[in-house]
């Protein structure tokens, strides 16, 4: 794909972002003006309900879809070229299961460690980067794309069931803490805890640049790689935290995501036809986004119908992404 | 170019045992032995990928263990037999790759990348391939391109494992010509690993012989010797 189309895709994507944003940031009982939204960050009228609405619940929500639907897509693109695999991504390899298994375990046992709210973020960073290490040690033993989905999945279960057992041991309270964090929503982010979000992100955001050239290379395979004086061990480092940053910073505070990080990277290696990075990354970025927004805004217009939680709009959209995909391998297989 | 001083290699014990060998520039060499007698580790113990187990290997006066992986990679390099599946990646964008080891920690190449990409394509006559994806050419075109990379490089060694494995007839000679000739022109220190021997012999200056009994490298010149002193030498059991 030329620079040009690039360019213009980029831009398309960028325009409907900033529309979708505006329309998602609006959507709900009261519009807010600008002034109002310019107001309620800089200098915030306590007494001005229009103003709390949006700072506490409007931007905060519309902020996390746009960063967990960016950081998904970019964490699942990372892992499908380190991988080598385009089914790979972090909840259908169980990343997001080791972040839900440490958080689970800081809302439920209540160690100390994990405890302040600060604590949970730590705790899923942790469980993801953990659990990046088990998929890296086991992928050594693995050869087809399969069987590390295979084991993917089933290291998802297995976590899945260690979690129950920990629910039925834990008092009503933080079951039913958990349990509504485990739905996945984007309305658990308060407007305090922005800067933080931010400041991690783009931490990730910053490693991510010294990954472009390895990544590009790392098409040619982990061999060849090496052998083009590409350190490898660094580069195991350097996906694994910025994949357990964020997918643990966005299990955290959206509660586990799926398909997302899986579905979008697939469709812009297929629109973009292009294994540079640069490129890749950015407009898994922007679509990931999108897509997240489009399915929050969808969230909340059957809201006054039927309560769906975040995960299972992502599920209907992604799966048969999926499928598309096993079955486009297939008949690349079989010509 | 190629220095060897008693080195033992394998994976964890030693497979092969060569005493001393000194490989020249301006030369192709050819590697023959049985299957899975180590002539792939062989190569890839040469660029590093697996460590030594005893001995020095000198690439063109440094040695192989104290090298950074970057400077190696200006210096030596191997090009495998199978050819990975890549998606979306154009046979240009692939030989502008081999300028990974000189490029900054961003990988911008440079116009000077270009014109080299640009020279090794014509050198190759490879340059209606260069706007398809690498997956959709032939086995021939892999290796060509494969090899193209390799030149793009500018190693000073190029080490091939069994470049002739998947083509049929017409394509190993294409592919060992160009060989000869790269190896000539560029005045590269080149060594292939091959089971067939009558093209080998052919083309190659000298010959990289394994004994399975001894598990010695033995160097010998093609015209001075026979098809049936390298058989009872290589396939004594024959």
């Amino acid at each position: 794909m030329t620079r040009g189309i690039i360019v213009r895709n980029t831009t398309v994507l960028i325009l409907l972002l900033l529309v979708l944003s505006i329309v998602h940031v609006q959507m709900g009982e009261v519009s807010v003006s600008f002034t109002d939204a310019w107001n309620s960050i800089f200098s915030l009228d306590t007494t001005n309900p229009t103003q709390i609405v949006f700072r506490e619940l409007r931007l905060p929500r519309t902020s996390i879809a746009l960063l967990a639907g960016a950081g998904l897509s970019i964490a699942g693109l990372l892992m499908q070229t380190f991988f080598n695999n385009p089914l790979a991504g972090p909840s259908i390899l169980g990343i997001s299961a080791g972040s839900s298994l440490f958080v689970a375990l800081a809302i439920m046992t209540g160690f100390t460690l994990f405890s302040s709210s600060f604590g949970i973020i730590s705790a899923a960073v942790f469980g993801a980067f953990i659990y990046s290490l088990f998929l890296l040690i086991f992928s050594r033993f693995v050869r087809s794309n399969v069987s590390l989905l295979i084991i993917g999945i089933m290291l998802g279960s297995f976590t899945n069931a260690i979690i129950q057992v920990i629910e039925s041991m834990s008092d009503v309270n933080a079951l039913k803490a958990f349990t509504i964090w485990g739905f996945g929503s984007l309305q658990q982010v308060s407007f305090d805890q922005l800067p933080a979000i931010f400041l991690c992100f783009s931490g990730a955001l910053g490693l991510l640049l010294f990954l472009i050239k390895p990544l590009n290379t790392y098409v040619l395979g982990e061999e060849r790689a090496a052998q083009l004086g590409i350190s490898v061990v660094r580069v195991k480092i350097l996906v694994i935290l910025c994949v357990a940053i964020f997918t643990g910073l966005i299990t955290a505070y959206c509660g586990p995501i799926a398909f997302i990080g899986l579905a979008v990277p697939n469709m812009v290696k297929m629109r973009y036809k292009t294994s540079n990075h640069w490129h890749l990354i950015s407009a898994s970025a922007l679509f990931g986004a999108l897509v997240l927004l489009v399915c929050d805004i969808l969230l909340l217009q059957l809201e006054t119908v039927i309560a769906l939680p975040l995960n299972s709009i992502t599920s209907l959209f992604g799966a048969p992404v999926v499928i598309w995909i096993l079955l486009k391998n297939r008949l690349h297989a079989t010509n | 170019m190629l220095q060897i001083n008693s080195v033992e290699i394998g994976h964890t014990t030693a497979l092969l045992h060569i005493p001393s060998l000194q490989l020249e520039q301006g030369k192709l060499y050819g590697l023959i032995g049985r299957n899975g007698i180590g002539k792939s580790t062989f190569l890839q113990t040469l660029v590093g990928l697996i460590p030594l187990v005893s001995g020095e290997v000198l690439v063109q006066g440094n040695s192989l263990e104290t090298l950074r992986k970057k400077e190696l990679a200006k210096k030596i390099a191997l090009v495998r037999t199978s050819f990975p599946i890549i998606e979306n990646l154009t046979v240009y964008t692939y030989l502008l790759l081999g300028r990974v080891p000189y490029t900054n920690v961003f990988g911008t190449t440079n116009e000077q990348d270009a014109a080299l990409v640009r020279s090794v394509i014509d050198l190759l006559q490879i340059a209606h391939l260069q706007a398809k994806f690498t997956s959709q050419l032939s086995d021939g075109e892999k290796q060509l391109i494969a090899i193209a990379q390799v030149l793009v490089q500018q190693t000073g060694v190029v080490l091939l494992d069994e470049p002739t494995a998947f083509l049929d007839y017409e394509n190993k000679w294409k592919i060992l010509k160009i060989l000869k000739k790269c190896t000539v022109e560029n005045q590269l220190c080149t060594v292939f690993s091959s089971h067939d021997l009558d093209i080998t012999m052919e083309v190659a200056d000298n010959l990289l012989l394994i004994n399975p009994q001894t598990k010695e490298i033995r160097e010998v010149k093609t015209d001075k010797t026979s098809k049936a002193d390298i058989i009872s030498f290589c396939f004594p059991s024959l």
